[in-house]
């Protein structure tokens, strides 16, 4: 032991016999420290780890430099979970005494498990955000999020306490029995894991009884045997047959069976229904795309009927024109053989001409040169055709008195002469016509006399 | 029965691994030997 004031080793002196420091008091706070330190340890022997940590901080309060002590306390409070605290601990420990310090060897088995940290860190954080979701009310997160922190840190007995009172709010009474008593199995007098499993017991309307540790898979009744897990309380039925296997057969079959009632009743129609929805909106849009092309077709039919009518008609015009042209040349070829006096061949093209598609200076034009020419092409031509007639040439008379009534029917001579040729030629038919005529456009005459008897005598 | 909203007041937050060296400089190191040093200086001073 040595001197509070100077350092100096001491005898069994009250005062230091260097610096003369009263050490009376002194000694009986390092025997109280030491006193403490040894009742924590008892406690720790057993696992009392709350009486543990209480012991084993006075020890530190009565002399800060027992090592024994506050290594202890910090393996207390690893043993409790509380990671920072023990290592907090450890590192004051050496601090006091650097060498041959127990503490060195914890810090270092810690700082050797970097992963073991890292998780135990997490766990931590999680466990803060437990409290968290306890605050904003979303217990069944904060219940989710301590089962995963217990699987990881087992150790830790706040996170054990919170899910147990957030079991019991959810009057969980087995589960938050099992929480309560996996944090005594880890600190057999818990002073909070003590007074809610009070609290339990006063809820299930059972005695208070004193709580024993216990053994993990204890049976608690001759009817059931209850046992913890991890962090699930088991209850098993003796006597009960375990059937598991069967439930669980009958189990597949029921949902095999509801699985198949969903297909039937429900997919199958909607796939059916999706199918036929599938089909109709092809056919309609199928329809539409006829629709269109038939509307297309028939555009395209009336296109082309105009442009037929626009080509009729352009052909028609050409056609028009050419005859126009053709009935100018012809138009000029009269003129220029009425200039030569040539009468029959003026009349002949005269007659080739359309006068209706004539313009209407060309139209006094051709009747101008058709009065010059046509009255003697018509004596011309009843000259040449009697001629033809009194020389029995009847094909010659026929054609030239047929024309020239043709261009003058006053003349009743040459249509006289026209019937009277036919007769003679043996075409009674046409005979009995042009007799007729002559009956008919010239009565009271010579002619229409001989005409009536000589039809008269034809037709008998 | 329980207060659960009293109940959840006794559960705080903890030190996260980071914190261990705030932790350990803001710790009362001081003990019942330095509470009697102090004294016994005090009492010397008025002596």
């Amino acid at each position: 032991m040595n001197c509070y004031n100077c350092g100096a080793e001491l005898s069994n002196s009250d005062y230091c016999e260097r610096c003369g420091a009263d050490v009376s008091l002194y000694r009986r706070l390092i025997k109280l420290s030491n006193a403490y330190y040894n009742e924590g340890l008892e406690k720790a022997r057993v696992r009392d780890l709350s009486g543990a940590a209480v012991a084993l901080r006075q020890s530190v309060k009565a002399n800060k430099k027992n090592t024994d002590a506050r290594n202890l306390l910090g393996l207390v409070y690893f043993e409790m979970g509380e990671m920072v605290d023990a290592l907090s601990q450890w590192i004051i420990s050496k601090n006091f005494q650097s060498e041959k310090n127990l503490a060195d060897e914890y810090i270092k088995s810690v700082q050797n498990s970097p992963a073991r940290l890292d998780a135990i860190n997490t766990t931590i954080k999680k466990y803060n955000q437990s409290l968290l979701y306890c605050e904003q009310g979303s217990f069944d997160l904060a219940v989710i999020q301590l089962k995963k922190i217990l699987s990881t840190n087992p150790n830790l007995l706040k996170g054990h306490q919170l899910l147990a009172l957030l079991y019991m709010k959810e009057d969980n009474f087995v589960r938050a029995r099992a929480e309560l008593q996996a944090v005594l199995n880890i600190d057999r007098t818990n002073t909070l894991a003590l007074r809610y499993l009070k609290e339990l017991d006063e809820a299930e309307g059972k005695q208070s009884k004193k709580q024993q540790p216990k053994r993990e898979e204890e049976q608690v009744s001759k009817d059931a045997i209850v046992y913890t897990s991890g962090n699930e309380t088991i209850i098993q039925p003796i006597g009960v047959k375990d059937n598991s296997w069967l439930h669980s057969i009958i189990n597949i079959i029921i949902g095999i069976g509801i699985g198949m009632a969903v297909m039937w009743f429900l997919i199958l129609p909607a796939q059916k229904q999706m199918e036929s929805s599938e089909l109709n909106d092809a056919v309609a849009e199928y329809s539409d795309q006829v629709e269109a092309k038939t509307a297309a077709l028939n555009s395209l039919q009336a296109e082309m009927d105009t442009l037929k009518a626009e080509s009729e008609a352009a052909i028609q015009s050409a056609s028009e024109a050419n005859e126009k042209l053709s009935s100018y040349e012809e138009l000029l070829k009269a003129y220029r053989s009425y200039a030569e006096e040539d009468s029959p061949g003026a009349l002949e093209k005269l007659e080739a001409i359309n006068k209706e598609i004539l313009p209407e200076d060309a139209q006094i034009l051709y009747d101008a040169v058709f009065r010059e020419v046509g009255a003697a092409a018509v004596t011309e031509l009843y000259q040449t055709g009697y001629a033809a007639y009194q020389s029995n040439n009847f094909e010659t008379s026929i054609a030239d008195l047929g024309k020239c009534y043709e261009l003058d029917n006053t003349q009743h001579n040459a249509l006289y002469f026209l019937a009277r040729s036919y007769h003679k030629s043996g075409d009674i038919e046409n005979a009995k016509i042009y007799y007729q005529k002559v009956i008919d456009e010239a009565p009271g005459t010579r002619m229409s006399t001989d005409a009536t008897n000589l039809l008269r005598s034809i037709s008998n | 029965m329980l207060d659960f909203e009293e109940e959840l007041k006794r559960f705080h937050p903890s030190l996260e691994i980071s914190q261990v060296e705030d932790n350990v400089y803001n710790h009362n190191l001081s003990d019942v030997t330095d509470l009697m040093d102090e004294m016994l200086k005090e009492i010397k001073e008025h002596q």
